[in-house]
Parts: structure tokens; C-alpha cells; sequence
């Protein structure tokens, strides 16, 4: 697949995602000029570059959806909700198209069916003079109302060829915006068949198009190809443009053939050697040329400027004041910056990368930290000049890696929103009135959590509408508002992330799952659980205290797995419900899965590491307190209750060889433990490693670490610590 | 000439097709290119023969395109360059 390629895909994918929540937002607040205007930038958009690649089933397909949105964005057709639902699934039948292309996959008989089908659907809605216009063949497929005849003069540049882009399949879409009045191949700088590089373009083209378009909406259809090849757009009945465009190509052959094309008149060509252009006219047209070099050599400078800013703080302050300087320093370059580009900052704000290359990124780092690690353990005096560089380098590296890791953070309501329209059709198909409430959008988390989490968000979403919030007339009879309403909520807490899924539904019958739960057998008749434990027995795999099966929900399967992919992803859930009132789920997760802050310490011959956000305090028992302990498992810390787990009888650790015993106190949530542990030795940037699946059922241990000694430390996971503590 | 071995005529195989043509020129003095093998075709390779045709009308011969299948013709109308090549159509 060619980066070009990808890039449309992507881009797809983010105009077919904006499409579908400016439906969704229509669904539920009616049409507005804005939501109306989305969509149909979206479709145009889709459209477009679909036709510069040639793909001419969206293209067909886009072109349908686009007209009945311009009739609707013109007033002569009015949005109904039947037309939100068709076009939500013209939505749907895009995505198909497009996933085709990424499987390169030919598109099935049905498949064509069901694209047919919407588009007479949608034909249905438009005004019939555009329909009949429409049907004849080779015509503009948009109808031109004002067109404009614009010359476009298009050279590439030398990788053309190579970027697997086609010129023909752009000028098969000139004649979807409009109609191709004249293409005119220059050939002319080919070299001969000795000569000849056969993968370097030679070739180029002038071309006259009829379209209603703007000139910015003429070099959007190049918006893939931008970068490699050198375009010249102008109104055709310009003849000062042609002057113009004969002098910048500064090929000699270029005005006879535009002449023997008939693009222009004999007459109204100067001769290329006459035209002297004003000082201002040089000045735009070098301007013009230059414009991409000017920018790349002033961000070079500023790199430079940057780096040589960077090294003189760097001799002139101590160390703490260096990392403070710098990043002040940072600061006002930035600002000056932004004050200095401020036109442009719209196309250098924001960058796309593959996440794969930032995974790369943080393996390596993680490589780095750990030989630098490996050195400042070879040192032997780290009060020695190298002893102090390479402290000095071992922060530096910290923030190179948390820089690296913040890549990775992404805002979790781009996938919140996606969920929109699951919740409206899931609650439509069941004919339940849900009011979907979404909060802290701009919450961030790990890209990874983020796409790993999805999938059960959704399950729990499904759950709490289908079995949750009761219909209508139900919910009436409660005396509740008719309308029920699901919360979706993110936020930072400790960190942590915790998401929440509230509805205001029945509630969790607690007699009902523990019924199910003894009936099945994962629960002993006579046993002493709390509430919260009687709810999570809805994690069992096969306990469903669904009345009935439905399509959405109910079969039991799906909920084991949820708890599975959160607690693989480090995180916790926990549920409160109140019968009548609603439940509340809270999942917590860990910020990111990479690198963590750790704090080290030993139990028998084997290190750990303990996240440090987990970490509430460290206490030193004295010999008298050991002694005191005596196997107990709790202990008494300023007159509070502190649930003890020894972590050399959980783990069969051999008994220390020194005489230390610390506690260290951590929590996940609301609860509390205290791991009673041989030595601490410390903070440690952690970089988390998978210890691979055959270890991947070992309770309590989330990963390990490569130590600057060479020594593997083994990762806690502190949430199932806890609930193996619980769990007795 | 017949283009024996190749079915098609674009960024692929104008390396190997580059090699077949210089040759050609200097065995030939007309040069028929049978193009009945030739399913499809793109830019590059449409560059290919127009650089091939320039060379063999400089050279004062004479190369002439037949069996060009309808597929073929329609690339090469679309980047308007049948009449540069010789095409009567």
C-alpha cells in the first residue's frame, strides 16, 4: 500500500467518523447549517479524493449522498429523520467500499445491491429535474450553474511515477467536477529512447476544465499528489496568465503548443524573450517557487539556532537550573515561533505518524535507559565528572522518554463518540428512550488502553441500555421521567484513568445474581459476600440473570471477557447499583502501558518493582514489631485496620538474608494493603517488558524490567495483588 | 515486433521494454509494434512509447502501433496522446 494510500484511508476514516456524529447530533437536535455543512464536506471530501485514486464506486456512490446534501444545504430539500437513518447507512455502505480497497477486495453482487439500492433511496429524496440531468452519460456529473474554464498546467516532479500515483485517474475525475474541455500532452522534453529514464516523468499537461469550482477547489482534487508535481492554475480567459505561465515554465516549445492547441490566440502571446516581468512580478514568482525551500531552510535555522541556544545554557548554569532554563528556553522559542509562523500554523500543527514507528521509538529509549542504567552501575564514583554526566544524561533521558510517551496519549472522547450511534440504534431497536451523556472527553490515555478498552466499553454500554434502563412506559410507572439517560464519563484520578458507565435504570438485582451464581456453581450456598462481590459475579462467565436472550445482550458470554481485557490492561472494575435507582461501573486503568515511575525493593533473592502512583507511604519495622507480627495479617497503623499480604509466602520467596522488614502501603482505587517486603532500594524509571505467555497466568506480576545491572525485576501488579489479599 | 512476453505496458516492465525498443532501433528500419498481447497500460509506459515513436521518426524511420486493444486505447485517449503516438482513431 503507497503512503499516499494510507493516507486517504486514514483520511476516510476521519471524515466517515465526523459524518456519522453530525448525524447522530442531528438525530438528536435536528439538522443545523453546521451539521448539515459537516456532512456534506465529508461526502465531498471522500468524493474527491476517492476520484483522484480512481475509485470510482465511492465515487459514484459519494456523488449521489453529495447532491441530495447540497439540495438540503440549498433549502430545496428538508431533512426528515427516515433520510438520517438511510444516510447513516450510505455511512455504513462507504466504509464497506473503503475496507474493500485496504483488503483489496473486488466488491461482492450484494454488496453492489445493497449500494444500489441506497442510491435509489437516495434519488428519492432529490428534486427530479437533478435526477433526469443526472442519468445522461458523459455529461459534468455535477451540474455547473456558474463554471469556470480553468487552465491547469501540470510538470511533475522526478519520484512521480515512482509514488504509484495515476494522472489519468485525476483526469477521469476532472470529468466527474466538471467537463475536460482540452488535455494537451507536452512531449516535447522527452528525451529519446537511449536517453530516457523509463521511471523519471518527462511527460506534461495542459488542461482545460469547465467546472463550478474555486480555484482553491480545483487544487484540492491534487491534494494527494501536492507534493510531487508543480501545478499552474488560472482562469482561462486570462490571457496576462498565459504570458505568465510561458515565462515560468521557461520551455521554448510551450507557446507554439499552446497556440497549436488553440488555448489562446497567436495575438495575445507575447514572445517569452519580451516579457519583462516588474520587480514585484519577479519577486511573487521566485516567491512562489521558493516558497517550500524558504520554509525548510528557515526551520533548519531555527533547529540550529535551537540546538546552539541549547549548548550555551548548557555551559553557563548548574544542573537543576539547566533543566529549568531549558525548558523556559523551549518556551520562548516556541512562542517566538508561533508569533512568526503565525499564517502557517494551521499546516505545521499537527503530524501523522504511524503509531508502530513510536512504538519503535519507545523500544529503543527503553534500550537506552537500561545500557545508561548499566553504565551508572559501572561507575563507581557517581560523584566523578562521568559519575555526574551520565546522572546528568539519565534525566535527559526521562524526558525524551516521557516527550515519547506523550505521543502515545491520545484523547479518549474521539473513541467516546463513536459510541453515539451504537447507543442510539441499540436503545431505537429496543424501543427504549436513552439519553447518551458524555464527559471528559478530553481526558488522555494511552492510544493502546484507548483501543484495547473500546470494545468493552461497548459491551457494558449495551448491557446498561438492554437490561439497565427500562422502556418508556416502565419507567413511567416508577414514577421516573420516561427518558432514560446513560453517563459515559472519563477523568484522572491518582494516576489512574477512570472511566464510569451510570445509567438511572433498575438496578442490579443482588438475590437474583447470587441465585444464578449458587445455581450454577460458582458460588458455595453458604457464603459471606458483600454487595459489591455479588455484583461482580456478573463477570462469571455464564451468568446472565437476563430474562430474556435478545440480539444486544443477555447470553452471559462477553462479560468474563471484559473483566479479562481490563485486567490485562492493568486496571480495575468495580460496580455499585441501587435497585430502582441505576448502576454505576467504574473501571480504572493505568496512564500507559510503556513506562512507568517504579519504585524497587527485595524480597528474598528476586526484585520488584512497584508502580509508584500506586504507592501511598513505606514504613521500617523494627526487630520488636517483627517479632510482634508473629504470621498476623493486619497490623495497626496509627489506630487504623492495615490488611497485611506477605509477599515471601505468596510468592515462595526464600527468607531474607538481612534482617530489615518493611511494609509498603499501596492502594488501587479505595482499597488498601500493605506488602510486607525485605529491602527498598528506591525510585526507578521503569520500562515495562511482557513476560511473554508462559508466564502470562501469574497472578499478581503485570511485567518485568531490565535493571541497569542486567538483573530482571519483576512488576506487581497492585490491583490483583489486593484482590488476591481479598481473596485470602 | 511483437511484444511477445509482456501483457502489459506500464511502470514495470518499461525497464525491460526500454531494452527491447533500443535494440529494435538499431536491427529495423520500420518497425511494426504489435500491441495484441498488450492488456493494460499506464502513464509511464505511454511515455515509453512516445519517446520510442519521437527516436524512430528522428531517425527517419518508420514505427507503426496495431492491435492496440480497446482497454489500451482508452488509457491513452484519456491522457489525449493517441494522435502523438500514430493512432488513427
Amino acid at each position: 500500500m503507497t503512503e499516499e494510500l494510507e493516507i486517504f484511508l486514514e483520511d476516510c476514516d476521519d471524515q466517515l467518523q465526523m459524518m456519522e456524529d453530525a448525524l447522530v447530533d442531528m438525530q438528536s437536535n435536528g439538522a443545523s447549517e453546521s451539521t448539515i455543512g459537516t456532512i456534506f464536506r465529508a461526502v465531498h471530501t471522500i468524493k474527491g479524493s476517492a476520484g483522484m485514486f480512481g475509485f470510482d464506486d465511492i465515487v459514484t456512490f459519494a456523488h449521489t449522498g453529495e447532491n441530495l446534501f447540497d439540495s438540503i444545504r440549498q433549502g430545496d430539500v428538508g431533512v426528515c429523520e427516515e433520510m438520517i437513518s438511510l444516510f447513516l447507512l450510505c455511512k455504513d455502505h462507504m466504509e464497506v467500499l473503503i475496507n474493500l480497497l485496504t483488503e483489496d477486495k473486488e466488491l461482492s453482487a450484494a454488496q453492489k445491491e445493497v449500494g444500489h439500492n441506497l442510491i435509489q433511496r437516495l434519488e428519492g429524496y432529490l428534486p427530479r429535474a437533478q435526477i433526469k440531468e443526472e442519468n445522461i452519460e458523459d455529461i459534468p456529473s455535477t451540474i455547473v450553474i456558474e463554471a469556470a474554464k480553468w487552465h491547469i498546467s501540470i510538470r511533475f516532479h522526478k519520484d512521480f511515477f515512482t509514488t504509484g500515483m495515476s494522472i489519468n485517474s485525476v483526469f477521469k475525475f476532472f470529468n466527474k467536477v466538471g467537463k475536460v474541455l482540452k488535455i494537451q500532452p507536452i512531449i516535447y522534453n522527452i528525451p529519446s529512447i537511449e536517453d530516457i529514464n523509463p521511471l523519471h516523468p518527462y511527460i506534461g499537461f495542459e488542461v482545460c476544465l469547465l467546472a463550478d469550482l474555486s480555484k482553491s477547489e480545483v487544487e484540492d482534487i491534487f491534494e494527494f499528489i501536492q507534493e510531487d508535481v508543480d501545478l499552474y492554475i488560472f482562469l482561462c480567459d486570462d490571457s496576462d496568465e498565459y504570458n505568465t505561465l510561458v515565462s515560468i515554465r521557461k520551455e521554448p516549445e510551450l507557446k507554439n503548443e499552446l497556440i497549436n492547441a488553440k488555448f489562446i490566440d497567436e495575438d495575445t502571446l507575447i514572445e517569452p524573450e519580451l516579457i519583462i516581468p516588474t520587480v514585484e512580478e519577479k519577486e511573487e514568482i521566485v516567491l512562489n517557487q521558493k516558497e517550500e525551500e524558504i520554509v525548510l531552510n528557515q526551520k533548519e535555522e531555527e533547529i540550529v539556532l535551537n540546538q546552539k541556544e541549547e549548548e550555551i545554557v548548557l555551559n553557563q548554569k548548574e544542573e537543576e537550573e539547566i533543566v529549568l532554563n531549558q525548558k523556559e528556553e523551549e518556551e520562548i522559542v516556541l512562542n517566538k515561533k508561533e508569533e512568526s509562523s503565525e499564517p502557517k500554523k494551521k499546516a505545521v500543527s499537527s503530524l501523522r505518524v504511524d503509531s508502530s514507528k513510536i512504538d519503535i521509538l519507545i523500544n529503543y529509549m527503553s534500550e537506552i535507559s537500561i545500557t545508561n542504567s548499566r553504565i551508572l552501575t559501572l561507575i563507581d564514583d557517581e560523584g566523578s565528572e562521568i559519575g555526574e554526566t551520565v546522572i546528568h544524561m539519565k534525566q535527559l533521558l526521562e524526558f525524551v522518554s516521557d516527550g515519547i510517551m506523550d505521543m502515545r496519549m491520545v484523547k479518549v472522547g474521539d473513541s467516546f463518540n463513536k459510541f453515539r450511534r451504537i447507543v442510539s440504534d441499540t436503545a431505537k431497536k429496543i424501543g427504549k428512550d436513552v439519553d447518551f451523556v458524555i464527559s471528559g472527553e478530553d481526558t488522555e490515555l494511552d492510544k493502546t488502553v484507548v483501543e484495547r478498552i473500546s470494545d468493552p466499553l461497548l459491551h457494558m454500554l449495551r448491557n446498561s441500555i438492554d437490561h439497565g434502563v427500562e422502556l418508556p412506559e416502565d419507567r413511567v410507572a416508577c414514577g421516573k421521567p420516561a427518558q432514560g439517560r446513560v453517563d459515559l464519563r472519563a477523568y484522572q484520578d491518582s494516576g489512574t484513568i477512570v472511566i464510569e458507565i451510570e445509567d438511572n435504570g433498575k438496578g442490579l438485582d443482588r438475590d437474583r445474581i447470587l441465585a444464578k451464581a449458587i445455581e450454577n456453581g460458582s458460588v458455595k450456598k453458604n457464603n459471606n459476600l458483600s454487595d459489591s462481590e455479588i455484583y461482580k459475579l456478573i463477570f462469571s462467565a455464564g451468568l446472565s440473570t437476563a430474562e430474556t436472550v435478545s440480539a444486544i445482550s443477555g447470553r452471559g458470554v462477553g462479560m468474563d471477557v471484559v473483566k479479562r481485557n481490563i485486567e490485562d490492561l492493568r486496571g480495575s472494575v468495580e460496580i455499585e447499583s441501587t435497585i430502582g435507582q441505576g448502576s454505576k461501573i467504574t473501571i480504572r486503568l493505568p496512564l500507559t502501558l510503556a513506562v512507568i515511575d517504579g519504585f524497587l525493593l527485595q524480597v528474598g533473592d528476586t526484585k520488584y518493582i512497584i508502580p509508584l502512583e500506586n504507592i501511598k507511604e513505606c514504613i521500617e519495622l523494627t526487630t520488636i514489631e517483627q517479632e510482634s507480627l508473629n504470621g498476623n495479617e493486619f497490623i495497626n497503623v496509627r489506630g487504623e485496620v492495615l490488611p497485611l499480604l506477605d509477599i515471601r509466602l505468596l510468592l515462595g520467596e526464600n527468607k531474607s538474608i538481612t534482617e530489615r522488614q518493611n511494609i509498603v502501603i499501596v492502594y488501587f482505587g479505595k482499597k488498601i494493603v500493605g506488602l510486607l517486603v525485605d529491602e527498598l532500594l528506591g525510585e526507578h524509571q521503569t520500562v515495562i517488558k511482557s513476560l511473554g505467555i508462559v508466564f502470562d497466568q501469574l497472578s499478581g506480576i503485570s511485567g518485568a524490567s531490565v535493571l541497569g545491572s542486567g538483573e530482571i525485576a519483576l512488576i506487581f501488579d497492585v490491583a490483583r495483588l489486593i484482590e488476591l489479599r481479598n481473596e485470602g | 515486433m511483437i511484444l511477445d512476453n509482456l501483457t502489459a505496458l506500464t511502470i514495470y516492465e518499461v525497464e525491460t521494454l526500454q531494452d527491447i525498443f533500443i535494440l529494435a532501433l538499431k536491427e529495423q528500419e520500420n518497425i511494426l509494434l504489435d500491441m495484441a498481447k498488450i492488456d493494460k497500460i499506464d502513464i509511464v509506459g505511454i511515455q515509453l512509447l512516445l519517446s520510442m515513436v519521437s527516436t524512430v521518426k528522428a531517425s527517419q524511420k518508420t514505427i507503426k502501433l496495431i492491435n492496440v486493444k480497446d482497454t489500451v486505447l482508452q488509457q491513452i485517449k484519456i491522457s489525449n496522446t493517441q494522435i502523438a503516438l500514430g493512432l488513427d482513431v
